[in-house]
């Protein structure tokens, strides 16, 4: 789902000004002409290491991300609803698994970075350390959120490195129905009731202030976004896509008579742009490390999940087995 | 920090209680397999990713649920990854095969040669070739294959590395056209915004 | 035709197919291999979405629509197998429920390829491809884990051992076993457990599991009339916690 590569901390990698002038510059002449950059091409340090860092975190958002939105596959309303969660959380593992093959291209193992998710040593989308009360919220997340982390997906699949880009298309082409699926119940929420319309308020009241955050803190606090534009991969910044994103959804949140909590959003007829409230960065900060409602027991359950499979991993692992980085 | 656990699936477990021992050893993850898809008889088999998984055998039952989840297929290959002998790339005008000699011998092992025709696509299956090693299949492809458009890339390994599914297994993707519940189209919401509008502004 | 035994065959079906293919989606996300996480999740959703066509059959002959008939009614008025209903508890009973239980599901299909009920034959035709990956997995894991490592044989043996009075259960004759055959709509119960012993026996021969003498074995009977284990009702409950929380409302 979620995949904008902005972060706080600078990566440690070796200055691109340190790196073969002769080979830099074919580099970025080969980017420049639109060619796809693929796994055995020689590339800079940074590039390696902030691809990795970028769709490991996307990666991990996702198998994280099924964790509250599974919660509601058991209590779904009706057989629609139960397929179509299903088979909407079985996508999120399933990019999951895409986005860990393509970072593997590049030089990581699976077994490393799922490491490094559970020690905390690697980040994922903050928008889900917050708790899906109710079968509103998981609507709530099946469109808005989805909707967020399309707009960053169809943007960075035209990016520059190979297998991040091909991941990304056939992840674009599975979300198009989760959209229209959240959607959906967003709708028959809003339009139904006057206790499912009150419990769709709410959980937007709840919702709003992480979905503000979810595109990341303005591009002028944002490590690195310079070069990693200059290298194509990051094709929007944080703010062109909370634009995006602002622009495309606030209309359709309105048309159901759905308010949201900042008095101040609207949209500027003559800048074409929206303004809003500016969301509390420190609040985001201290829930991406670790004092959010529901780090401890997302990572609590993945780790749990690990576990549990570990006898059942090494009962079928062949003695022969060797490891080789997957080719594309 | 909320206490309450609100998924009944955790409430079940003791998820508190796992205390994760960092699985430093590669492979824990179980080795990778190469996937290659054939969307619909006529088409070629082309490459779509890959799959962790303990064999082939295996490997062919992960990617049907991971690449042909969605789309209608025909066929599935799979092979692991060490098994194939990957080209050089070369830049765009130029092709792999240019530099590619003429056989001199005959083969007697049939080898699989796949295709990257441009940067960003995947590889497409080119054909069989009988050779003796990979090197040499390069060079029977270059004499038996239509190489007319450059060739930038070029994947080789042995037909008996491959675990291919058969036709028995083609019913395996029947109903898969019926799994509307998983397509956009299923999901059309106007006409109830358009009834609430109306409501609304009577 | 008689109704009353078409309907007794197609609520059994479609209970066992809604509860297991529940209990199986309880995994989704939790999975000890990503790939495997998405494979298992897709068998759950197949079988969810049997469970709907079944009850769509069933509407046909004058039962309520689905949604009501599988999310309103109380354990006691449900006829699936007490197997189905135990909860998922660790990997290695999940799969061995999954190879008994989808193996006899697999049978059962075929056979109803030839059933005299037009509507019956057709499913089980269009079905059959489906319920093949399903028995080619189960059995592809079995395999593997039943000779894997001295940890994964002896689980499976546990839950092999624990699973099959329950198994056994699945083939609960029906009070109108006599009629379903005579009308030629399905072949019976007996004629199952047959070919499903047949099956898993030669499965578990490539293996280090030993199936337990079956003829000792006391089946658990009772889920098809509706007595279950104290696991259904939660289950239902929390299955309907939405739905039920007002069911008029368009969800």
């Amino acid at each position: 789902m979620y995949g904008g590569g902005n972060t706080f901390e600078k990566i440690k990698a070796k200055d691109p000004q340190e790196e073969d002038p002769i080979l830099l510059a074919a580099f970025e002449a080969r980017i420049e002409r639109g060619e796809k950059i693929e796994p055995t091409d020689w590339m800079p340090d940074l590039y390696r290491r902030q691809l990795i860092r970028m769709i490991e975190q996307h990666a991990h958002s996702e198998i994280i991300g099924a964790l509250p939105e599974g919660t509601w596959i058991t209590r779904a309303p009706g057989f629609k609803r139960k397929l179509a969660l299903m088979a909407k959380v079985q996508d999120e593992v399933g990019h999951a698994q895409l986005l860990y093959s393509a970072a593997e291209t590049l030089g990581k193992s699976r077994e490393a970075m799922i490491d490094d998710l559970l020690s905390g040593k690697s980040k994922y989308s903050n928008i889900f350390n917050y708790p899906a009360y109710t079968w509103a919220d998981s609507a709530f997340i099946s469109w808005l959120v989805d909707a967020g982390a399309i707009v960053n997906q169809v943007a960075n699949s035209k990016g520059s490195y190979g297998p991040y880009s091909r991941a990304l298309e056939r992840i674009c082409i599975e979300e198009a129905f989760h959209l229209k699926y959240g959607h959906h119940c967003v709708i028959h929420l809003a339009t139904g009731t006057p206790d499912q319309r009150n419990m769709m308020q709410e959980a937007l009241n709840r919702w709003w202030a992480p979905m503000q955050h979810f595109f990341g803190p303005p591009d002028k606090v944002s490590a690195h976004t310079e070069v990693l534009m200059k290298w194509k991969v990051k094709m929007l910044s944080n703010d062109d896509t909370r634009q995006q994103w602002l622009d495309m959804y606030v209309p359709k949140i309105w048309e159901l008579d759905l308010t949201l909590p900042d008095k101040k959003l609207h949209k500027n007829e003559e800048t074409g742009k929206w303004e809003y409230t500016e969301p509390d960065w420190e609040e985001f900060k201290r829930v991406i490390n670790g004092d959010g409602p529901c780090n401890a027991e997302r990572i609590a359950v993945r780790k749990t999940a690990e576990e549990r499979g570990r006898w059942v991993r090494k009962a079928i692992l062949s003695k022969e087995a060797n490891y080789v980085q997957p080719l594309a | 920090m909320i206490k309450e656990i609100l998924d009944p699936r955790f409430k079940r477990l003791d998820v508190f209680k796992a205390q994760h021992i960092a699985p430093t050893q590669l492979l824990d993850q179980l080795p990778t397999f190469e996937v290659f898809v054939l969307l619909r008889e006529g088409s070629k088999f082309q490459h779509e990713g890959i799959v962790h998984a303990p064999d082939n055998e295996m490997a062919f039952l992960f990617a049907k649920e991971q690449y042909s989840r969605r789309q209608m297929c025909a066929g599935i290959w799979t092979i692991e990854t060490p098994n194939i002998f990957v080209s050089d790339y070369s830049e765009n005008k130029i092709s792999i095969y240019d530099t590619v000699e003429v056989p001199s011998t005959k083969g007697s092992e049939e080898y699989k040669i796949f295709h990257m025709l441009k940067r960003g696509k995947q590889h497409k299956f080119a054909g069989t070739v009988m050779a003796n090693n990979e090197e040499h299949a390069l060079q029977v492809a270059k004499a038996e294959f239509d190489i007319s458009k450059p060739v930038l890339n070029v994947w080789v390994a042995k037909s008996s590395d491959f675990y291919e599914s058969t036709d028995e297994d083609k019913e395996i993707w029947n109903t898969l056209p019926e799994k509307t519940f998983r397509e956009a189209t299923d999901y059309k919401g106007q006409a109830k915004i358009e009834a609430f509008l109306a409501r609304k502004n009577r | 035709m008689n109704n009353e035994a078409l309907k007794d065959l197609l609520y059994k079906m479609a209970d066992d197919q809604l509860i297991i293919g529940h209990r199986n989606s309880e995994w989704i996300g939790l999975g000890p291999l990503l790939e495997e996480d998405i494979a298992f999740a897709s068998m759950a959703q197949d079988k969810v979405g049997q469970s709907l066509a079944l009850y769509q059959l069933l509407q046909k002959l004058g039962e309520e629509e689905p949604d009501r008939v599988a999310f309103s009614r109380p354990a006691k008025q449900f006829h699936n197998s007490q197997f189905v209903e135990l909860p998922i508890g660790e990997y290695d009973f999940s799969l061995m429920r999954h190879f008994l239980f989808d193996t006899a599901d697999y049978y059962r299909f075929e056979m109803l390829i030839t059933s005299s009920y037009e509507p019956l034959r057709l499913l089980a035709r269009k079905l059959k491809g489906e319920c093949r990956y399903h028995i080619m997995h189960a059995d592809s894991w079995i395999k593997k884990l039943g000779n894997g490592s001295e940890e994964s044989i002896k689980r499976l043996q546990k839950s092999l051992d624990y699973s099959i009075p329950f198994a056994l259960g699945i083939f609960e004759e029906s009070k109108l076993e006599n009629e379903l055959i005579s009308e030629h709509i399905f072949r019976g119960e007996i004629e199952l457990r047959e070919r499903w012993i047949e099956h898993i026996d030669a499965v578990l021969s490539q293996t280090q599991l030993i199936l337990p003498d079956l003829a000792k074995e006391s089946p658990h009977f009772g889920g098809r009339y509706g007595n279950h284990t104290e696991h259904l009702q939660p289950l239902l409950d929390e299955m309907g916690e939405v739905i039920n929380s007002d069911p008029t409302a368009d969800w």
